[in-house]
């Protein structure tokens, strides 16, 4: 029996607005995504990979079209529903990692944490978890600035993952990497997908990160053109 | 592409051209344009300093020129305001010829000015604040000193020089007659010699003395009235009085007087009533009122706020009587010399007529004296006008200094404000600054970039600032005249008209801010200018070097040691210079703290250089008895304490935020929802501690002053408001007259109307003495004697009411007295022993009260020392002081009874005490009382009345100060406005993380509204206590002249406006902040 779908979208388009004129981003494409699933969004640069991902994760607004995650139609909820959708259910990787400097790596982890409403405790005692899981151990109380590129992305993981979030949004999560760093960050990506079950959509322009996902979809000029 | 590469430098010629547009293409000619506007711009902002400059310096000579004849005698204009445009001009060729050597850089610096309008503009808001205050303190100077000048015109009149003696004060009443007489004589010799004099226009004689009017008309008495006699034909020299209908007036003649503005108020006088006048010779005469004249230049001469009353020379005479025509048969007691060159002008010739006047009076008293008159010693000529105009300007300059002290620290806040602008556009354009220098600019072109760009802001904030100041002076005048307008005989238009601003002011305040606001910034630039290239580039963090850091800390040390070790020694050894013993103590505490860093943890020692800071700087004993000994001081001291106070708190902030942070994220935990708001909320001004340190300064410095003022007003009209009961000694009013009244107590018995006034009276014998408090020394060899009243209540005899006795009535406390004795004793000792006295409160040890209380304070006396007394009629007596009064009102050494009157001679009563009887109406006892006995020009005072004129006046000053101070309000809400604004950009993709990570827009807002309520709150919660502190401290240092306490309405609504302002200012950033789509923010870069 195949998994459920967890993201789906139905025609969905995407049009900027500018001073030349309106710009499409996504032109009525489909999609979706089962549970359990490490997709890869492909596509060469401006092809609207990360209006996807914005898109689809409910951190953007779309023009036309619908998206349901687990079932929910994206529209229908309001800003705060959205915010606390994605406290509980979703997790986020970027490739500038985008850690909070004035945090250290640990709080970082736990901020996610207690958005989502996990007594202190418990998120420190998670937070700590995930980031020994990653390798990290010892460098829990440094602040991003003090931190390598691959351990500052290995932080934004575990941020990512320490809410156990349904789905999981990385956009070029190795794009800020060398080879070898990459390929650990994909590893660790694959085995907690297949640890976890968790939805992974890694947007990405490297073939190699899409090679270790189970699916791609190749994007090219806003649409998906085939996968 | 030949014109493209024409255009360039000839050292470019052979390189490839960097564009393929041709000559007249779109792009060339905004290249074109572009660089022809930059060189237009550099060239403007240089040429307009030169200008600027110039004119100002010529404007400020001629504005001198006119201003003063006397000052510009000295040839030298104004030194300070002449080195400062000098500067400016410097400054501007400096700069001019560094845009020229190198425009690259020059144009880099103005460009970044036009790069975003919106910021310039906030930028030049944030560093107009110093010459806005400079320029307002000096703009309420120069109208003080407009007015000032008015009321002197108005006193003196077209008097340039007058010949007069003061006459020796007969007693605490004073005399009827302040200048001694002379004989007419000597007018007539020295008018003679005078029309030879060149630019005299003429001299008149005068008799000027004190007298009362009774219009029996309107039957109002008024006591104190100037009583000027002075003939027709004076109006020649002196000019015609003006009718109040503003018709020409001339007079006075026999037997009929002139009233001026003031008097006909206070008599409710009208044309055509019938008065009675009385003088010095306590024989009321008759006359009419001929006419109301204005208080103009003619007639508010020597106007002493109760009015004046002009009548015939002749008239005056009679009103004298003998204590005129004494030493004279025709007297007079004041010449006054008119020079040519009307109102204004005349002061210009003072220089040149003094001299010859003074020959012409020396030879016209030679003169007399052999024709066998007598005249008074002392006879000089005074430069009348052009002293009091001198003196109006200093006092005016005063009121200039005290907004300049109490602006310093919004000027202050103004300049952290421009370091923390800097520092921020610093931080924003790190990445371009690494990149430029990567690509070869060196660091000094760095530093010129962002002097250039700093040398445009400081051009167009100064201006801006200073016509603002204008303005706020403006402002200030108008709640000045609001507030004081009329309640202080000066008319509320009156000082709305003086209001003006000079030429120097404006080149003061301009070039001030100009220079201020450009060192601040090159200071800053030179700073920021320095960094590691690959982490400026990367965005990251300058790493630090601590032992290089430690060692630079050690240097700064060891040269604060030097300096503040030096600095203490000369307070210490110097009697006078205190200001400068603590800043040397300040100094050598931080030094301490510098040097100790670097062997111990930084938080250690600095912490505990803050709290010595705070110790040295709270606890006035600690400092008393580190400088013992009489000390002076000077404004400048609460200043300093001001800044080392905040510095102190503000170091204590820094290295103890992680601590204050963590407990407050600890005491938010119960509501665990709320947790990552406060976390990150805190984070940041925990983390960005320099820039948290300058908000939280700019607001302590701001609440600082406001609070200290508000606390010591508060303490003023609380001090004022128990001071009755200290002064009045349980009685309600007292009466002075300065002639003899006798047995007052008796005329009041035998008067039924009177006596059912009043349920108390008691009168004192009272004259004058030179006082000595150190009888061991001469006082032709010590400087410590002065002239001052003596006061002696009669001792009750048998059949003396009860309700005249003083010594069973009083209810006077005393500050101190002799060990074991109670105010009892005191009293009986002094009835009964001629050996003993009682001083008054201005005799108290404290310097600095005595000061502060107007300069009647004496140096100190206590119980049991021992003071010489010296008559002004004779007789010598060393007396012990028993008592210190608390009250200050007598202003006079009380003695026993017997030893005024016989050995000293003062027979006279002339002070009197008194109390209504229940249920009549205050203003009833005293006209009834000044009519009764306006022949003997009794003036009674309601001590009620007093007090409620002088709390009004004290609360509207302070409310005055206070608007002022508030002002620099202005400053915090500016820092935090700016911050929230950067905060925006700067956090933008941080801001789109958390909505990422599920934070809802109320929580983005939250998070926005608690860090700047949190960096507001430790400001103006700091500024407030150290405020407090300071006030507490002046308290303790004027030994209590003033009830310390906390003025909590006040504070709450000025804390609370202070920080309802804030949220308004960081409300609409943090607001546009939680709206930005999380997808737009997570894309966005700078």
């Amino acid at each position: 029996m195949p998994a459920p779908v967890v993201v789906e979208g139905q025609k969905v388009w995407k049009i900027y607005a500018s001073e030349a004129g309106e710009v499409p981003a996504l032109k009525g494409i489909d999609v979706n995504i089962r549970k359990g699933e490490m997709v890869a969004v492909m596509g060469p640069s401006g092809c609207g990979k990360t209006t996807f991902l914005n898109c689809f994760s409910g951190l953007d607004d779309i023009s036309r079209g619908t998206i349901r995650i687990e079932g929910r139609d994206l529209k229908n909820l309001s800003d705060n529903a959205r915010s606390e959708y994605r406290a509980l259910r979703m997790g986020f990787v970027f490739q500038a990692y985008n850690l909070l400097p004035v945090l250290t790596a640990q709080e970082n982890v736990e901020l996610p944490l207690l958005v989502a409403g996990v007594p202190p405790k418990e998120a420190r005692q998670r937070a700590v978890l995930w980031l020994k899981e990653l390798g990290l151990k010892g460098r829990e109380l440094h602040r991003p600035s003090a931190l390598s590129g691959g351990e500052q992305q290995r932080v934004t993981l575990a941020r990512a993952l320490a809410n156990r979030p349904a789905i999981v949004w990385a956009d070029e999560p190795t794009g800020n990497l060398d080879e070898e760093n990459s390929h650990a960050v994909m590893e660790l990506l694959r085995d907690l997908n297949r640890e976890h079950h968790q939805t992974f959509v890694v947007v990405t322009h490297d073939p190699s990160v899409a090679a270790g996902c189970d699916r791609t979809m190749r994007m090219r000029d806003g649409r998906i053109i085939g996968e | 592409m030949a014109g493209s590469s024409g255009s360039r430098s000839k050292g470019s010629a052979s390189r490839p051209a960097p564009s393929t547009d041709l000559p007249g293409s779109s792009a060339s000619e905004k290249l074109r344009r572009q660089r022809l506007s930059n060189q237009v711009l550099l060239t403007g902002v240089t040429l307009g300093l030169l200008l600027i400059g110039t004119s100002l310096w010529l404007g400020t000579s001629q504005g001198l020129s006119q201003a003063s004849a006397g000052l510009t005698a000295l040839g030298v204009g104004d030194p300070l305001v002449g080195l400062l445009v000098l500067l400016v001009i410097a400054v501007a060729l400096f700069s001019l010829a560094l845009g020229l050597k190198d425009r690259v850089i020059a144009k880099i610096g103005l460009r970044n000015v036009t790069r975003a309008r919106t910021r310039t503009l906030v930028l030049l808001f944030g560093l107009l604040i110093g010459s806005a205050i400079i320029s307002s303190s000096l703009v309420i100077g120069d109208t003080v000193d407009n007015l000032s000048v008015h009321f002197t015109y108005i006193a003196d009149g077209a008097v340039d020089e007058a010949v007069y003696a003061p006459a020796p004060q007969g007693g605490i009443g004073g005399t009827s007659v302040s200048y001694s007489t002379f004989d007419m004589a000597i007018f007539s010799s020295m008018n003679t010699s005078a029309a030879r004099i060149p630019n005299v226009q003429g001299l008149t004689p005068m008799l000027i003395t004190t007298g009362s009017a009774y219009d029996r008309t309107q039957n109002v008495a008024q006591p104190g009235l100037t009583l000027i006699g002075v003939d027709a034909w004076a109006s020649s020299n002196l000019g015609s009085f003006t009718s109040t209908t503003g018709a020409s007036v001339s007079g006075p003649s026999p037997g009929k007087v002139l009233l001026n503005a003031a008097a006909a108020t206070e008599l409710s006088a009208h044309v055509g009533d019938k008065v009675s006048l009385s003088g010095a010779a306590q024989v009321p005469v008759n006359f009419t009122v001929l006419s109301l004249v204005k208080s103009d230049t003619r007639g508010g001469f020597q106007d002493s706020g109760m009015g004046d009353v002009f009548l015939s020379l002749s008239d005056a005479q009679a009103l004298c009587g003998g204590v005129c025509s004494a030493h004279a048969t025709q007297p007079i007691n004041y010449i006054a010399v008119t020079n040519t060159g009307g109102l204004v002008g005349g002061t210009a010739h003072t220089n040149q007529v003094w001299g010859p006047l003074n020959s012409s009076k020396n030879a016209s008293v030679l003169a007399n004296q052999r024709a066998g008159g007598t005249p008074p010693g002392g006879l000089e000529v005074h430069s009348v006008l052009l002293s009091d105009l001198l003196t109006a300007e200093a006092n005016a300059q005063s009121l200039t200094q005290l907004f300049l002290v109490l602006g310093l620290f919004s000027i202050g806040a103004g300049c952290v404000l421009i370091v923390g602008i800097f520092a921020m556009l610093a931080e924003e354009r790190r990445g371009e600054m690494g990149v430029a220098r990567a690509v070869g600019m060196r660091r000094g072109q760095l530093i010129r970039a962002y002097y250039f760009e700093g040398l445009a802001y400081s051009a167009g904030s100064a201006l801006l600032g200073t016509f603002l100041g204008v303005l706020v002076g403006w402002g200030i005048i108008q709640l000045f005249a609001s507030l004081f307008g009329s309640g202080g005989g000066v008319a509320a238009s009156a000082i709305v008209d003086s209001f003006t601003f000079t030429p120097r002011s404006l080149a003061l305040a301009y070039s001030a801010g100009f220079l201020l606001t450009l060192v601040t910034v090159s200071v800053t630039s030179a700073y920021v200018s320095r960094m590691n290239i690959v982490r400026a580039i990367r965005s990251q963090p300058e790493l630090i070097h601590k032992e290089r850091s430690r060692r630079a800390l050690l240097g700064s040390g060891v040269l604060l040691l030097l300096l503040g070790a030096a600095l203490y020694e000369v307070g210490h050894k110097s009697g006078t210079d205190i200001d400068v013993g603590f800043l040397g103590a300040s100094l050598l505490i931080l030094a301490v703290g510098l040097i100790a860093a670097y062997r111990v943890p930084l938080r250690w020692t600095f912490s505990a250089s803050a709290l010595g800071l705070l110790v040295f700087w709270g606890d006035l004993q600690l400092r008393n008895d580190l400088f013992p000994g009489t000390h002076s001081g000077t404004i400048f001291v609460f200043f300093q304490m001001g800044v080392f106070l905040i510095l102190a708190a503000v170091i204590l902030y820094v290295f103890n935020s992680d601590l204050i942070v963590q407990a407050l994220t600890r005491l938010s935990r119960s509501g665990s929802r709320n947790l990552p708001v406060v976390r990150l909320a805190f984070s940041y001004p925990s983390q960005r501690r320099f820039r948290s340190a300058m908000t939280i300064s700019i607001f302590a410095m701001v609440l600082f002053t406001i609070t200290a003022i508000a606390a010591i007003g508060n303490g003023i009209s609380s001090g004022v408001s128990n001071s009755i009961h200290t002064e009045s000694g349980g009685y309600q009013f007292y009466g002075v007259s300065p002639t003899p009244i006798t047995d007052l107590a008796s005329q009041v018995q035998n008067n039924s109307t009177l006596r059912g006034e009043v349920s108390t009276l008691v009168s004192f014998y009272s004259g004058m003495g030179l006082i000595n408090p150190l009888p061991s020394q001469s006082c032709s060899s010590s400087q410590a004697c002065f002239g001052y009243g003596l006061a002696a209540a009669p001792t009750p005899q048998d059949g003396t009411p009860a309700w005249q006795d003083f010594y069973s009535t009083n209810q006077f406390s005393f500050s101190a007295t002799l060990p074991g004795w109670s105010p009892s004793q005191i009293w009986q000792a002094l009835e009964t022993n001629s050996s003993v006295a009682v001083v008054d409160g201005s005799f108290q040890t404290n310097a600095l009260a005595a000061a502060i209380q107007g300069g009647s304070g004496h140096a100190g006396v206590r119980p049991g020392d021992r003071i010489t007394i010296d008559g002004l009629f004779g007789g010598t007596s060393t007396v012990e002081v028993v008592g210190v009064l608390s009250e200050q009102v007598l202003q006079a050494v009380l003695v026993n009874p017997a030893l005024l009157t016989g050995t000293f001679h003062f027979t006279t009563q002339q002070l009197f005490l008194l109390t209504g009887a229940p249920g009549v109406d205050p203003r009833t006892v005293i006209q009834t009382f000044q009519t009764h006995f306006f022949a003997d020009n009794l003036e009674v005072f309601d001590f009620a009345q007093i007090l409620s004129t002088t709390l009004q006046f004290t609360n509207a000053f302070i409310d005055l100060l206070e608007v002022f101070v508030a002002l620099g309000l202005i400053v915090g809400i500016t820092s935090l406005g700016i911050l929230a604004l950067r905060a925006v950009v700067e956090r933008r993709t941080q801001i789109g993380v958390i909505r990422a990570v599920g934070f809802r827009r109320s929580q983005v807002l939250a998070v926005f509204l608690t860090e700047y309520s949190f960096l507001a709150l430790m400001g103006i919660g700091i500024g407030a206590v150290m405020g407090l502190v300071l006030a507490y401290n002046l308290n303790e240092a004027v030994g209590g002249f003033f009830a310390f306490s906390i003025p909590w309405t006040n504070l709450a609504f000025v804390l609370g406006t202070s920080y309802a302002l804030t949220l308004v200012a960081t409300g609409m950033p943090s607001f546009r902040a939680s709206r930005i789509p999380p997808a737009e923010a997570i894309r966005y870069s700078e």
